[in-house]
């Protein structure tokens, strides 16, 4: 089966002078050799910690995780062999050294004379556009620039595991296509395996088959992209009406889970279900039959990976609210 | 084999930087020229014409030579470290398979060549500024000079370490620095100086230099012990700077500024 990837088990829990952290708890997954896997979760999720934890920079309370077989700890210069990671923010580069020179450095960092990777970085180099910018110190490229830079150094050497946290962040949306096209070719033909964090949803739905969901610490969902969507559009209703609710059906209405009202003055009035059980179908179906108020249609809904996420988050909270998180999509 | 692609790339690395900010280094060489003539001239307006003014002059010399490379070379890993981190590297250097240890210890390495460079034209300068010519037996100086950095390197692990810690010690570390003007030119008749990290060394070197002894006249004894507080003062560093990083990651802390 080939798996390269293997968390068991990860618990962490920050030390902090008043109160303690709870950032992931008993965290366990695989990734297959070749997969691209998004990982998913609000802000404050644990996502971070996770990627960390796998680069070996973060220590785990309890559980561990083996990259090709290695495990991060206890064979931590092996792991690095078979790993390289784009953490968050713009700096993993270095910013007084140009492009190249950041190549040929980080090559041989992970023990790669340059001379060996010529080939590789001018493929990099003309795949991501950095050709004009070959002789420009890291410092003074854009923020997008830098970032790829960033990917292009993490793929200098042929490692078979590739970790990004937030890749494509505050990119404009030729960068990010540039890089999303990137992560594609490396997992479809050199045949690597990424796992990338990212609240972009586009990203996902464009590369990553597979999504590990994490909320509060904890795995809520891990599933394909596909899978997720066909569940929550089977349960995704819009009830279409002609006339009006009175103020008493619209109170009741709001009472019922996951229902929502829209009023619209081009559409008219129309209430989102997301069904959890046929139960609220029904319910509302009541309501509105109380004052005959007509329906004009019930469709079942679109839905995207947007909503299916704050979905699956949202339900995790006990008073049903979805957490607010920044969306970059 | 790989531990020489590191080092290669530290030496270039290393040679492109010095390229690139080359004012800088050459304002650095100003500064301490400037410095070093402030002291020569306070110096000789106290003790010009009396017995001592050669041997001290000598000592002057020796001394401020000295600081600056028990300087560069505590700065090379401290403040490195500072920046490294501020700069955000810090964790990508950490995804070395050969680890942080040895990627720095690369680096100081490389550097040692421009720190040699620096020493040893401040050095010409002051000579031929004060007119006193000192003894420049490399056979007996360049091991002496090794067994002064290295307890220094040690120093600097044990600050760096801290650093990754606790952050906020900038002050603490500009005190050191000036601090290790003491401890190079700590005289060992006290005693006690003997167990700060490159008096001994210092000793021997002032010794070499301004003394004329060749490296095998030393007391065997005091080489002995430059040697035994070496290994001492770079243990406790690693061990400590170690413990820090170890302490860093379960705090989650180590690429934080
Ligand atoms: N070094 C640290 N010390 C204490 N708490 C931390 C530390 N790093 C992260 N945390 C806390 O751990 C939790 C998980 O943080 P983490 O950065 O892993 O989340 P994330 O999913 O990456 O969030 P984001 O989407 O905002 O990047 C958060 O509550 C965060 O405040
Ligand atoms: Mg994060």
């Amino acid at each position: 089966m080939g798996i390269i990837i293997q968390a068991r088990n990860i618990s962490k829990t920050y030390p902090k002078k008043k109160e303690r952290v709870r950032a992931l708890q008993e965290v366990s997954f695989q990734v297959k050799k070749g997969e691209l896997v998004g990982l998913l979760g609000p802000n404050g999720a644990g996502k971070t910690t996770m990627v960390k934890i796998i680069a070996g920079l973060v220590a785990p309370d309890q559980g561990e995780v083996e990259i090709a077989g290695y495990n991060t700890w206890k064979e931590r210069g092996r792991t690095l062999r078979k790993l390289s990671a784009v953490l968050e923010g713009n700096r993993n580069i270095y910013w007084p050294l140009t492009v190249k020179e950041n190549l040929n450095f980080f090559a041989s960092l992970k023990g790669q004379p340059p001379r060996k990777v010529q080939q590789r970085i001018d493929y990099l180099i003309s795949k991501l556009n950095l050709e004009k910018k070959v002789n420009v110190t890291a410092r003074s490229l854009s923020r997008g620039m830098q970032q790829k830079l960033a990917l292009a150094v993490a793929l200098v050497v042929d490692v078979p595991v590739l970790i990004l946290d937030e890749p494509t962040l505050g990119l404009d949306v030729e960068s990010a296509l540039e890089i999303r096209e990137m992560l594609q070719d490396v997992v479809y033909q050199e045949n690597k395996t990424v796992l990338l964090t990212t609240h972009d949803m586009r990203l996902v739905r464009a590369i990553c088959p597979r999504v590990i969901i994490i909320n509060q610490g904890q795995i809520v969902t891990d599933d394909r992209v596909e899978n997720l969507l066909r569940l929550f559009e089977a349960k995704s209703y819009r009830l279409k009406l002609t006339g009006h609710l009175t103020s008493k059906q619209e109170e009741m209405i709001s009472l019922v889970e996951n229902a929502i009202i829209h009023n619209d003055r081009h559409n008219g009035v129309y209430i989102d279900l997301h069904l959890e059980s046929m139960d609220s179908l029904y319910i509302i179906l009541d309501i509105l039959r109380e004052n005959n108020s007509p329906i004009e249609s019930i469709e079942r809904q679109e839905i995207d990976l947007e909503q299916v996420f704050l979905e699956i988050v949202g339900r995790r909270r006990k008073n049903g609210q979805p957490d607010s998180f920044a969306s970059t999509g | 084999m790989g531990s020489l692609i590191l080092l290669q790339a530290q030496v270039k690395k290393e040679f492109i930087l010095l390229r690139r900010y080359f004012f800088n280094f050459l304002g650095g060489f100003a500064t301490l020229y400037v410095v070093f003539l402030l002291l020569f001239l306070g110096y000789r307006g106290l003790a010009a014409g009396t017995d001592m003014y050669g041997t001290g002059l000598g000592n002057l010399i020796v001394g401020y030579m000295l600081w600056i490379f028990a300087m560069t070379i505590y700065q090379d890993i401290s403040y490195h470290l500072f920046n490294e981190a501020r700069e955000g590297i810090l964790e990508q250097l950490y995804m070395s398979p050969f680890g942080y240890i040895r990627v720095t210890a690369f680096r100081l390495i490389a550097g040692l060549v421009l720190n040699f460079g620096m020493a040893f034209l401040i050095l010409m300068a002051m000579m031929l500024s004060t007119g006193r010519y000192l003894n420049l037996d490399l056979i007996s100086l360049v091991p002496l000079i090794i067994l002064l950095l290295v307890p220094i390197a040690g120093l600097g692990f044990i600050l760096g370490g801290l650093q990754i810690l606790y952050k906020r010690i900038q002050s603490i570390l500009q005190i050191v620095q000036f601090l290790l003007v003491g401890v190079v030119v700590a005289p060992i008749n006290l005693g006690w100086t003997v167990f700060l990290p490159g008096t001994m060394a210092s000793h021997l070197v002032r010794q070499v230099m301004v003394e004329e002894a060749f490296i095998t006249a030393l007391p065997w004894t005091q080489f002995l012990m430059a040697l035994v507080m070496a290994v001492f003062y770079l243990l406790l560093g690693l061990a400590i700077f170690k413990l820090c990083e170890r302490r860093a990651m379960i705090s989650g802390r180590l690429g934080q500024f």
